[in-house]
């Protein structure tokens, strides 16, 4: 495949539109937890959570508050051990080669995020922590350095921190990620389809073939907008949107069939 | 022709840096001046000012505001002489974001980079994205016909937590602090 700079263009018409995903419910409701953990008191947990389903935007969320605060982001992998872990968060703190032995590279997180009004830490896919036996070690960083420290995980998070409770007792505060309702989605259509008008009702299928996934939906705009460049069309309801949504699912026997 | 003189600069003005901190562990700026000549001291001055903003060098004397002495906090290739710190500015929650997402538009990354305080342009993500992409750090994948170009950041470029800095002839990785340039204008394969 030959590609040249020239199909890289600006996307007509998606420019110059000021938006962040600050409105929508999950993106609040995150800053809120950042906001409860950076100003509790001495003596207060150091932990929060926010769990739920995949696709219901809690890495929307977490990037918010990453790019908000500028703290440092890791996303725990299947294959990870105790040593990926602090080297990965090292890494993500500034330290270019991190060497040494698990107790040693352990120290050095503590004593970075130890500093002074150091932003959140945020641990993503964090299920895995608990399932692989490393929550222990994050609880470790946590207490040693108080940094605010934020779990972030699938819906099933909060019963397996309940099984450590050494740690289960050190969470101030849990946020349960919600499906995007109506309202946040008339957001997220007025962010990426800035030019359409889009009727409630039609809004309102694009979320329930979205199941309220916030990542779906922003497929689902660029469909919309799509459909309504290529129609000439400046609003669309349901009776003039002919298309599908992106659903997620597999195409189905007859679609692969007949294309 | 510009940028290649000013590449030459960058590359003398660093390299007497690097020498110094070897040799003592520090970097006394009045020293950096007279080793490459005081007609460069206002060039040298901006320069050492753009990397304290990137945080490729830190203070390292008692009088930390003033910055007399420094100190290179990631050795390696010498970065650029000249880039825009407002841009740089909004390249960092770029690369955070693409980092994060896997794969993205540009309408998406726009908007999921930006916050309530800091709006980071569609048309300098558009050109963070086309250059990220000429130095090899993104390909493009695109799955119908219709709709916008989704772009993916290679695992093997997802060289650190500091965003690459793109300036009008590279690209500099301030992660590995080298320079990727970038493909030729007229195509890759």
């Amino acid at each position: 495949m030959t590609e040249t700079l020239t199909q890289h263009k600006r996307p007509e018409g998606a420019f110059e539109r000021p938006g962040s995903l600050a409105p929508l419910k999950n993106v609040a409701a995150m800053m809120g937890l950042v906001h409860r953990l950076t100003d509790r008191g001495a003596h207060m947990p150091g932990f929060g959570v926010m769990h739920g389903y995949s696709g219901y935007g809690k890495t929307y969320a977490a990037i918010f508050a990453q790019n908000k605060k500028r703290g440092p982001r890791v996303e725990v992998g299947d294959s990870w051990t105790k040593k990926t872990l602090v080297t990965a968060i090292l890494r993500e703190i500034g330290v270019r080669e991190p060497k040494g032995t698990i107790a040693e590279l352990t120290e050095q997180v503590v004593g970075r995020l130890a500093e002074p009004n150091h932003p959140p830490l945020i641990i993503d896919e964090a299920d895995k922590l608990v399932d692989k036996g490393m929550i222990e070690l994050v609880r470790e960083i946590q207490e040693g350095s108080q940094v605010p420290l934020i779990l972030i995980g699938e819906e099933l998070l909060p019963q397996k921190l309940m099984r450590i409770e050494r740690v289960h007792n050190r969470v101030l505060d849990w946020v349960t990620a919600q499906p995007c309702d109506i309202d946040d989605t008339m957001k997220l259509i007025r962010l990426f389809c800035p030019q359409l008008a889009v009727s409630d009702g039609l809004a309102e299928r694009l979320r329930r073939g979205s199941e309220g996934r916030a990542r779906r939906i922003v497929v689902n705009c660029s469909r919309l907008a799509e459909f309504a460049r290529l129609k000439g069309l400046s609003s669309l309801d349901e009776s003039t949107y002919q298309g599908d949504f992106y659903t997620g699912n597999p195409p189905s026997r007859k679609a692969v069939a007949y294309g | 022709m510009a940028e290649h003189k000013n590449n030459q600069s960058a590359a003398a003005y660093w390299r007497a840096m690097t020498a110094l901190q070897r040799a003592y562990g520090r970097i006394e700026t009045q020293a950096v001046f007279e080793i490459v000549g005081t007609e460069h001291r206002r060039s040298l001055q901006r320069y050492i000012s753009n990397l304290l903003m990137m945080r490729v060098i830190e203070p390292a004397g008692p009088d930390s505001r003033r910055a007399q002495a420094v100190r290179i906090i990631n050795d390696g290739e010498a970065p650029p002489l000249r880039v825009r710190p407002e841009e740089v500015k909004l390249q960092q929650p770029l690369w955070a974001t693409m980092r994060n997402l896997g794969h993205f538009s540009v309408a998406e990354l726009a908007v999921s980079a930006s916050t309530d305080v800091v709006h980071v342009p569609p048309v300098v993500t558009n050109r963070y994205v086309v250059g990220l992409w000429a130095a090899g750090y993104l390909v493009p994948i695109k799955s119908r016909q219709v709709g916008p170009m989704y772009y993916r950041l290679l695992p093997a470029k997802n060289t650190g937590p500091r965003a690459p800095l793109l300036v009008p002839d590279g690209c500099f990785d301030l992660n590995d602090m080298k320079w990727r340039k970038p493909l030729a204008k007229g195509g890759r394969t």
